[in-house]
């Protein structure tokens, strides 16, 4: 035979041996192939045929040699690194006497886990699809059967063997119930709190309405701005507020996000002062909220518009001379006494 | 097994790779691969029971031969003893089913 087409030989099997090597560390794979090379080149002098034909498909030939040579494949790189720490920190909690009563009490403890995770993953879905219905849907007949199917399903994949994909889905699914998990204990943190704030809010669907960082009113419904007023009915603008603690006065705990009773965001424009800060407390609030046009279909900013305001009685009629102007002051008593003459 | 096989070979005289393929196929074991010999020699050398070194070739390229040293004659005589303990073992219980 040639050399030169024995060479080739040569070069076209190690370079498949190459790709099953891709793994190691650069310098054993040069050291490692170097040898096999040396190996390749006897066999090819002594037999005409295809390497292949001789010593097998390369993908087995890397095998058998990683597996006599005691090179398991540890994927280098980010991924291998990761996996080897995961290895080795496994490795570590198994050797300390501790371990195997956790590890069986972990395992008892594994169909508790797999119905939290059902019900978390549940509540999270509707409420994520119905923040509307702030956790009623729950409680509703298809509400509960549909946690009930969540937790069968939680049960049956927990129960089932996976592996590849579906061991890594499990594993998202996994994360996901345990931030859902602190998600909805903060909540439930915060509700608390708020009912105590407000000393009103009847349960969950008020507490959740009013969004605890929320300036509420009396019936637990949130305010969404603060339109002042002359006695004469005039709408007064950049009027600052100050509690009295002298404390700026903010609808909401940053200043920025404030909702409506139903749950909308209203968005704010502030004015700012001379550092770039927003002024919070400049009333009344220049608001709007983004609206899907429906003609168009495209998200357009709404303005909101000053509310109808009703002026106490006993203002009435000093308040019919003032111009009817923005914001519509319903102010305008038909058979108010004259004031005139 | 291939590990006492292998330091076996060497134990008669250092030999390259290849060559220890061949002595081993000769002595009977044809079922046994190249890779795992190759395999074999390299976790014995990083284990430290074979040494090492390049002899120039003068019809082809450099070879790479290992020799046993003192660690792989330890080796090699504890896996000979219980070699031997299997076999007599089997043997008992081989011709004791077939009585």
């Amino acid at each position: 035979m040639e050399p030169s087409v024995q060479t080739d030989r040569v070069a076209d099997y190690l370079a498949d041996l190459r790709l099953h090597l891709e793994d190691l560390d650069p310098a054993e794979r040069a050291e490692v192939l170097d040898e096999l090379a040396d190996a390749l080149r006897e066999v090819a002098a002594e037999d005409d045929r295809p390497l292949r034909e001789v010593l097998g498909p390369p993908a087995e030939y890397v095998a058998a040699y990683r597996a006599s040579a005691g090179l398991e494949s540890v994927p280098s790189g980010p991924r291998g690194r990761l996996r080897a720490r995961v290895e080795s920190t496994k490795a570590t909690l198994r050797a300390q006497p501790w371990w195997p009563r956790v590890h069986e009490l972990a395992v008892l403890l594994r169909p508790a886990w797999w119905t939290l995770r059902g019900v978390v993953l549940a509540v999270a879905l509707l409420t994520t699809i119905w923040p509307r219905s702030q956790g009623d849907v729950i409680l509703s007949l298809p509400g509960m059967l549909f946690v009930v199917a969540a937790v069968t399903a939680s049960m049956a994949v927990g129960g089932g063997r996976r592996d590849g994909a579906l061991r890594l889905a499990v594993i998202g699914v996994n994360v996901m119930a345990l931030v859902a998990t602190s998600a909805l204990i903060d909540f439930e943190r915060t509700k608390h709190l708020d009912i105590r704030a407000d000393g009103m809010a009847s349960g969950f669907r008020d507490a959740r309405r009013t969004a605890p960082d929320q300036l509420t009113a009396f019936d637990g419904d949130p305010v969404t701005n603060i339109h002042p007023y002359t006695r004469d009915g005039e709408p007064l603008e950049d009027v600052l507020l100050f509690d009295g603690e002298g404390r700026p006065l903010s609808l909401a705990r940053d200043g920025r996000k404030v909702y409506d009773a139903r749950g909308r965001r209203i968005r704010i424009e502030h004015e700012r002062d001379a550092d770039g800060q927003p002024i919070a407390n400049l009333y009344p609030l220049q608001q709007y909220t983004m609206e899907r046009d429906r003609g168009t279909g495209q998200r357009i900013r709404r303005p909101q518009t000053a509310p109808t305001i009703v002026l106490p009685p006993a203002m009435r009629t000093d308040a019919s001379e003032a111009p009817a102007s923005e914001p519509a002051v319903e102010a305008t008593a038909p058979a108010a006494a004259p004031s005139e003459g | 097994v291939l590990d006492v096989a292998v330091l076996a070979v060497l134990e008669r005289r250092d030999s390259y790779g290849y060559d220890v393929v061949r002595q081993l196929r000769e002595a009977g074991l044809v079922q046994v691969g190249d890779a795992s010999v190759y395999g074999t020699l390299r976790r014995l050398f990083k284990s430290g029971a074979l040494k090492s070194y390049v002899v120039p070739s003068d019809e082809g390229p450099h070879r790479k031969y290992y020799g046993i040293n003192a660690a792989g004659r330890a080796q090699l005589e504890s896996g000979r003893k219980t070699w031997h303990a299997f076999v007599s073992a089997m043997s008992v219980v081989l011709e004791g089913e077939a009585a």
